[in-house]
């Protein structure tokens, strides 16, 4: 189990079943695993998926040419805190 | 003499592409075919002297000025189905006389990688050049059921014609100018015609940018003069209309790569307020066909594609396409219904074939590919039994002790584009064969369903 705050264990369900991340479970996403590439290894299909879920959710919208979000993608850690700061 | 026909049928002043940034020093945001031209004749003088090129740029403008460039040195652009670093090496292993060109700071363990952006960018010439209609200037990549990409061979000929067919058929017949944003890359067919090709004969002038989120493609949108067209596929336009956001009005909307239902085309059009065309085509052969999904089921193909079809021993109709500007007739993967001379119906796909994410691709070819992971003993890339246009595959397999479930992922993700990457992947002590070796579909959806009850369990 990975050492997860109540926001990133919130938005690592959200991750899990926005993607239908049948292989890993919220708890075990590590917080400082990297979301694109080596560790979970999502892709840009999921990079929108997580993109509309926050939105839905938290109201928060994300941009590509925004670096701040362009970030935000690196780890469960860095998304979570991003839409901490960024939510209505 | 032979035959040619010119690189562009634009004017000199007439605007070719929308830039975000002024792709070099003093250059204007907005390229005029002139500009364009001039980059043109100045990058061609400065590629490498090989036959072929692998064109990985990003920026629509840099893919754009490249693949010309390539095309009037003489060369032949590759267009790979993906990006995996596998599929890169794979190429250049099978073409030799190539090279890799790119206009960001891509990295490569295969080989050097040529920068068009640091190359010069300038030439006094701005003339249009002629092309020799027979010269190959593209191979457009499909996966081939074998495992192996397959070659399709374009000639300038091929992309001439074909593009003033897309143009009659999918622009509107006012006349007018339009500015155009595409979601998808210049190198898959689709992006190709539509983004590339179609500017430099129609009046369009297109984005050098590919927004993928919602508020991207919104701001993009709003920053192009109107009247606008969007380039784009079933998985985006979903995203848009369920993003609840607000777009400029959007008068025309291309969309292709898989298929689109009636009621999400009658929401883009609602979204955008303009009109949804959905387009019917495949790498293979180019655009096909045509329909306004949100008033019409039968779809019109374009003049000068040709359906037919021949009866195979198993006593299935395969259907193929010809046209005057393709090479040879082309099988298609779909099963077609006449309805009259101009129009058809789509009712099914050969199944070994799979569409994720507006992508094509073989499940012999993924299954070959799983058996070749070296600690792999057995196993089955399938598809689960309910599916949407992003569901990923499943994979199911027996390892040896040594090996494990990430390794073989990373083994896949060498050549695969990352939507074919199996979601779950099941490791079984031991593969779901009947006794006399075979592997039925049902047994291994039974596997999955055991897989998801498991999971919801623990």
């Amino acid at each position: 189990m990975a050492d997860q705050s109540p926001a990133q264990r919130e938005m690592a369900e959200l991750l899990v079943d926005a993607l239908n991340l049948e292989d890993i479970s919220a708890a075990e996403i590590d917080p400082q695993a990297a979301l694109f590439g080596d560790d979970l290894g999502l892709d840009s299909i999921d990079a929108l998926e997580i993109a509309l879920a926050i939105s839905q959710k938290y109201q928060v919208q994300m941009q590509a040419e925004d670096e701040n979000t362009r970030n935000a993608f690196a780890t469960l850690a860095s998304l979570t805190e991003f839409v901490e700061a960024n939510r209505a | 003499m032979e035959p040619r026909a010119p690189l562009t049928l634009r004017a000199p002043d007439d605007h070719l592409i929308h830039c975000s940034r002024p792709p070099y020093p003093g250059a204007p945001r907005q390229i005029q075919v002139r500009d364009f031209c001039r980059h043109v004749h100045a990058l061609a003088a400065a590629l490498p002297e090989q036959r072929y090129c692998i064109n990985l740029c990003e920026n629509r403008y840099w893919f754009m000025v490249s693949f010309c460039a390539v095309i009037v040195r003489g060369q032949c652009n590759l267009l790979p189905q993906n990006r995996a670093e596998g599929t890169q090496a794979w190429l250049l292993e099978t073409y030799p006389d190539s090279y890799l060109l790119s206009d960001h700071g891509l990295e490569s363990a295969a080989a050097e990688v040529f920068r068009a952006d640091r190359a010069n960018t300038h030439s006094e010439s701005t003339q249009i050049p002629d092309i020799p209609l027979d010269q190959q200037v593209a191979l457009a990549f499909t996966s081939g059921s074998t495992g192996q990409p397959s070659p399709n061979l374009k000639t300038w000929r091929t992309f001439f014609e074909s593009t003033r067919i897309n143009a009659t058929h999918m622009l509107d017949t006012t006349g007018e100018q339009h500015y155009a944003l595409a979601t998808v890359p210049p190198q898959h067919m689709w992006g190709l015609e539509t983004s590339v090709l179609m500017p430099l004969q129609a009046r369009l002038c297109v984005s050098d940018e590919k927004p993928l989120f919602p508020q991207d493609i919104a701001r993009r949108l709003a920053a192009l003069p109107a009247p606008r067209l969007l380039i784009s596929t079933p998985v985006h336009l979903r995203a848009l209309v369920r993003s609840g956001l607000s777009f400029p009005k959007t008068e025309r909307i291309l969309c292709a790569t898989a298929p689109l239902d009636e009621a999400l085309a009658a929401e883009v059009e609602r979204v955008f307020e303009g009109t949804l065309v959905e387009v019917f085509g495949c790498s293979e052969v180019g655009s096909m066909a045509r329909r306004e999904t949100a008033r019409e089921t039968l779809w019109t193909r374009f003049d000068g594609i040709d359906f037919s079809s021949n009866t195979q021993d198993d006593g299935t109709r395969q259907w193929q396409a010809s046209a005057a500007h393709l090479p040879a007739a082309q099988v298609l993967q779909d099963a077609i219904e006449l309805h009259g001379e101009h129009q058809f119906r789509l009712t099914g796909r050969a199944t070994d074939m799979i569409e994720i994410a507006g992508k094509r691709g073989s499940l012999s070819a993924l299954n070959q590919l799983l058996m070749q992971v070296p600690g792999v003993i057995d196993g089955a890339i399938f598809m689960p039994e309910k599916h949407t246009g992003t569901t990923r595959p499943v994979a199911l397999f027996e390892l040896e002790p040594d090996c494990s479930k990430d390794a073989v992922l990373a083994a896949l993700a060498r050549h695969l584009d990352p939507v074919f990457l199996p979601r779950p992947c099941i490791v079984v002590d031991a593969m779901p064969r009947e006794d006399n070796g075979k592997l039925r579909h049902a047994r291994l959806l039974e596997a999955l369903a055991q897989h998801r009850q498991r999971s919801t369990e623990h």
